[in-house]
């Protein structure tokens, strides 16, 4: 559904910031979007709305050009950003006046949201924290029922209990019509909920894959056990604690068909190694690409 | 289903709600402080009154500075990031985004302050005659009120594209634009003059100096400068504050 083809952007006449970057998205998946600070997430997710325009390549939702912002495409899309703007409406106010742009939404299902979020309906937004106000805006993206949500660093702001609230809003939000895309880096917040994967690096989409392809291509060896073979580990992560006082963690490629098949991955180890060497890490995936095809032309 | 991706009055209409409500608070407030100001205006000064010269000289400025400012102001959200967020993603086209704000700029604004100023001359004519046992009278528009109507939407479409073309300062910057190039056209109408009527050039400063050495081009240029600001500026400017609108970015 969201389809990104040679996109060549960068801001001013500075260096670019994507180079020719491709990636498609497609619909029934909650992606997640990780990167290093100042990668470009935030950018790329921009690229995806239209409101940047790539300098070459094109961006296109649903066949349809997103630089033309065209009500057709923006009715499908709603977009909460990490820095937003609320006006000084109370939440049921903002439904009843913002509401009506979007044709499927469900007022009943922002009422039931808010319930869930513990956010006073008749509340004006203007004596809300920040925290509150970003719960009315998920809240507002789900009863808008597009079939593309866009969500900036989604969990900043919100306090315990509400994380948990807003993984199970976004656990019912997803839909086999719908793309979600979650730029984080809070990935201990989302990591039972995002699937694929995507790790954006040096301007390139370097990492894209499943959650089930993960675990069956990587494993995570943990170092009290004893140190991984040679040549096995991908990557180390040194230990944690004073000192380095408990032992570290290394992600291992799984040997095809052994008894790591479908182990739990920790995203936090997987990004530090895509990011330390993407390369070595797809390589872990090849035993798997044929397999990989065959599941795909069984879809 | 099939989407009308142009214009729809009913999108077009839930957007200038949307955006009525949403600067209500500052315009009742801007509105507000005017009020105040022209009435206070009105009762002080009533004491003295002996025409209509009041209105003819308070409702241009209302109209026209109190217009430009507003209309300098319509694209705060535009340049601010997180408000360009909402405002770029509200699914409406450029056209309904756009037509609503010269709607608000032009008709709205022109039709409140007429409406507006003719119920504050009302109220400081009564709370005037109260005190004094005088007043400036009623304010009725006349037809260099109407013509004051027509300069201000005219002159209105320039500090819109300046609204949409400027992340900030819009208005100064749109006056000091204006002064530039007007400075540049008197600067380059010299040069010109000064080649082509070199006489005329050398006989300023003299006694008996005429400028109607040429007076067929002299009138000529005044008509298409009346064609210009009447028939072109508007809608030059109305058309270009569109397009930069629907090549904004965040």
């Amino acid at each position: 559904m969201v389809d990104l083809q040679g996109i060549t952007f960068g801001y001013g006449k500075g260096e670019r910031l994507f180079d020719r970057l491709d990636l498609g998205l497609t619909p029934g998946n909650v992606y997640g979007l990780l990167g290093r600070n100042g990668a470009g997430k935030t950018t790329l997710l921009r690229l995806m709305a239209g409101l940047l325009f790539p300098n070459e390549g094109s961006a296109q939702v649903a066949g349809e050009e997103v630089r033309r912002r065209t009500p057709s495409f923006l009715r499908e899309l709603y977009f909460v950003p990490e820095e937003f703007h609320t006006p000084a409406l109370s939440p049921l106010a903002l439904a009843r006046l913002y509401g009506v742009f979007y044709p499927r939404f469900d007022h009943a299902d922002m009422t039931r949201c808010l319930a869930d979020l513990e956010v006073d309906p008749q509340r004006s937004m203007t004596a809300m924290s920040y925290g509150q106000k970003k719960k009315v805006l998920l809240a507002f993206a789900v009863a808008t029922r597009c079939r593309l949500l866009i969500l900036d660093e989604p969990t900043n702001g919100l306090d315990i209990p509400a994380k948990g609230q807003f993984r199970r809003l976004l656990a019912g939000a997803a839909a086999d019509d719908r793309v979600i895309v979650v730029s984080t880096h809070q990935v201990r917040d989302l990591e039972h909920l995002i699937d694929p994967v995507l790790i954006l690096e040096q301007g390139q989409i370097v990492f894209h894959h499943a959650v089930e392809e993960i675990s069956t291509a990587l494993a995570v060896h943990d170092a009290a056990a004893g140190p991984p073979g040679d040549g096995e580990a991908i990557y180390v992560e040194p230990g944690a604690g004073i000192g380095g006082a408990s032992a570290g963690r290394a992600l291992v490629a799984a040997a095809r068909g052994s008894a790591a098949d479908e182990s739990a991955i920790d995203l936090e180890l997987l990004f530090n190694s895509v990011v330390a060497d993407h390369r070595r890490v797809a390589a872990a995936f090849a035993p798997f690409a044929g397999s990989r095809e065959e599941h795909d032309a069984h879809e | 289903m099939h989407t009308n991706n142009s214009f729809s009055p009913a999108r077009a209409w839930y957007a200038l709600r949307a955006d009525l409500w949403q600067q209500s608070r500052a315009v009742l407030a801007g509105a507000g402080s005017a009020t105040a100001l022209i009435l206070v205006a009105n009762v002080i000064t009533a004491s003295g009154a002996t025409g209509g010269g009041f209105h003819a000289t308070l409702f241009p400025l209302a109209l026209i500075v109190g217009g430009l400012l507003f209309t300098s102001a319509l694209f705060t959200d535009l340049h601010d990031k997180p408000r360009a967020h909402a405002y770029l993603t509200l699914p409406v086209s450029t056209l309904e985004r756009w037509t609503v704000r010269l709607l608000m700029s032009t008709i709205g604004y022109a039709g409140a302050t007429l409406a507006g100023y003719f119920l504050v001359a009302l109220l400081g004519a009564g709370v005037s005659e109260l005190i004094w046992g005088r007043s400036h009278g009623l304010f009725v528009p006349d037809a260099d009120a109407w013509r004051t109507v027509l300069r201000y939407l005219v002159v209105s479409s320039v500090f819109l594209f300046g609204a949409v073309y400027f992340r900030r300062w819009h208005a100064s910057k749109v006056v000091l634009a204006v002064s530039g190039v007007l400075l540049a056209l008197t600067l380059l109408a010299a040069g010109l003059a000064g080649l082509l009527f070199p006489e005329l050039i050398v006989s300023i400063g003299r006694q008996g100096h005429t400028m109607d050495a040429a007076p067929r081009l002299t009138e000529a240029i005044a008509v298409g400068a009346k064609i210009f600001f009447w028939a072109v500026m508007g809608p030059l400017f109305w058309f270009l504050s569109y397009l930069r609108l629907r090549e904004a970015e965040v």
